[in-house]
């Protein structure tokens, strides 16, 4: 599984949405249950499936999925 | 789709819109004097030249989402620590994802010895956990004990926090008050405690005598976190609200022991009238003294016309005292969040006497 694919699962876990709900276009907005308390949750979740840690800079940014992939993939030497 | 919103410093005329913004999501809002008063806070005076008051998530022109930084100055062993507390952390629901930004402004602010965050919900706690926040070390800060002077009203109040409609609820504890009185005068029997030679004397806190000054000068030197209790802070923290607080010296044989400060809060959605005690504070020698004086206390707020008395956090010897005049237990939920950025306190901070956690603390009676 890549890192599109997990972000995109967590996210679905977290914000209990389906998955043709999330695509690398979604952003906080379009999502009724992304708050600050589910994008810690979100963030929490992320750093265990993939064994990173972010920056707390880094969290607040990271906004929509297309940044969360992007961030993501720095942390783990993939871009 | 909402616009990316920007975050800034608040300014002393971003008043009315902070106000908007709580009356929008159900909040209440501060007086402007409130938010004046925080800006004359005595800690300035020690520290911090560039503080910030706070910060503002502004779009379209309008303040959607805001995080009240309060300075504060607290002592341990005598040196001086200085600390910045939050408070009233909102933010719009259309912009809630963009609250941790507020946040992390707010645990990255420089030159501030400790963080701390007394005003707490579930949500935010999870928030300030994030930012490595830990509960304040006092191990019953959640339990808060207290009396019944108005059974009606109190009952009423239960009602309506369970919700309860208001006529139901005013229906329903008027026909049990009778029963809940018996409850009370069972529970809250023990005998009011007298001597001739300690006494509780209402004070003015605009002429507060030197003793209280000296009082703090002692016990600032000692191995306890307290928040600063000169004379200038209690004139400074009172006069935010002076017809809500209540400041009693206690005496024995005519010699200053200490004060009790009491705050009086009209709790608008639950129509009830409670008395906090803010502040038992002083070198009362013995735990009788402190028997006798909290005895004394209840015959003042007797008189006050409210419905409850309350206590929350302090050493346990004092909790034990107030114990037997305040039977009644009902737990917090929410508890009292702080970080401390220096590694010698957070190394003395594991110590549950470390602090002495009472509403003093933080924003938890501004």
């Amino acid at each position: 599984m890549d890192v599109q694919e997990k972000v995109i699962q967590v996210l679905v876990n977290i914000f209990q949405v389906s998955p043709e709900k999330i695509s690398t276009k979604t952003t906080s907005d379009d999502v009724e249950k992304w708050d600050s308390l589910n994008h810690i949750n979100m963030i929490l979740a992320l750093e265990q499936e993939l064994g990173i840690r972010y920056d707390q800079e880094q969290v607040v940014s990271m906004l929509s999925v297309r940044e969360i992939i992007d961030e993501t993939k720095g942390m783990l030497g993939l871009q | 789709m909402t616009t990316y919103p920007v975050l800034r410093e608040v300014q002393i005329n971003d008043y009315d819109k902070v106000k908007s913004l709580f009356h929008r999501i159900g909040m209440p809002s501060e007086s402007l004097e409130a938010w004046k008063a925080y800006r004359k806070s005595h800690a300035l005076k020690k520290a911090a030249k560039n503080f910030s008051f706070g910060w503002v998530l502004e779009a379209e022109s309008n303040i959607v989402g805001y995080l009240a930084n309060i300075p504060m100055m607290y002592s341990y062993q005598g040196s001086d620590v200085f600390v910045a507390a939050a408070r009233a952390y909102a933010v719009a629901p259309e912009y809630k994802s963009h609250g941790l930004k507020l946040a992390l402004r707010f645990f990255k602010q420089p030159g501030v010895t400790a963080l701390l965050c007394t005003t707490t919900n579930d949500h935010s706690a999870v928030v300030y956990k994030y930012f490595k926040a830990k509960p304040v070390p006092q191990n019953h800060y959640n339990e808060a004990l207290f009396m019944v002077f108005n059974s009606w009203r109190f009952l009423r109040a239960v009602f309506l926090k369970c919700r309860i409609p208001s006529a139901i609820a005013s229906g329903v504890a008027l026909f049990l008050a009778p029963l809940f009185k018996i409850i009370t005068i069972l529970k809250q029997r023990e005998t009011c405690s007298r001597r001739q030679d300690l006494l509780l004397k209402r004070g003015c806190v605009d002429n507060l005598g030197e003793e209280y000054d000296k009082l703090w000068t002692i016990k600032r030197e000692q191995e306890v976190f307290y928040t600063d209790r000169s004379v200038a802070v209690l004139q400074w923290r009172v006069n935010i609200a002076p017809f809500s607080y209540h400041m009693f010296g206690a005496y024995l044989k005519g010699l200053f022991l200490g004060y009790i400060l009491l705050k009086i809060e009209q709790v608008e959605h639950l129509k009830l009238k409670r008395c906090l005690i803010i502040d038992i504070f002083g070198d009362f020698k013995n735990d009788e003294n402190l028997v006798v004086l909290i005895s004394s206390l209840v015959r003042e707020v007797k008189d006050m016309s409210v419905d409850t008395l309350e206590i929350i956090g302090f050493p346990q010897a004092i909790r034990e005292a107030a114990k037997r005049f305040l039977p009644f237990k009902r737990t917090i939920t929410t508890w009292p969040y702080f970080k401390f950025i220096t590694q010698d306190l957070k190394t003395v901070c594991q110590n549950s006497d470390f602090w002495y956690v009472s509403l003093m603390d933080g924003d938890s009676s501004l």
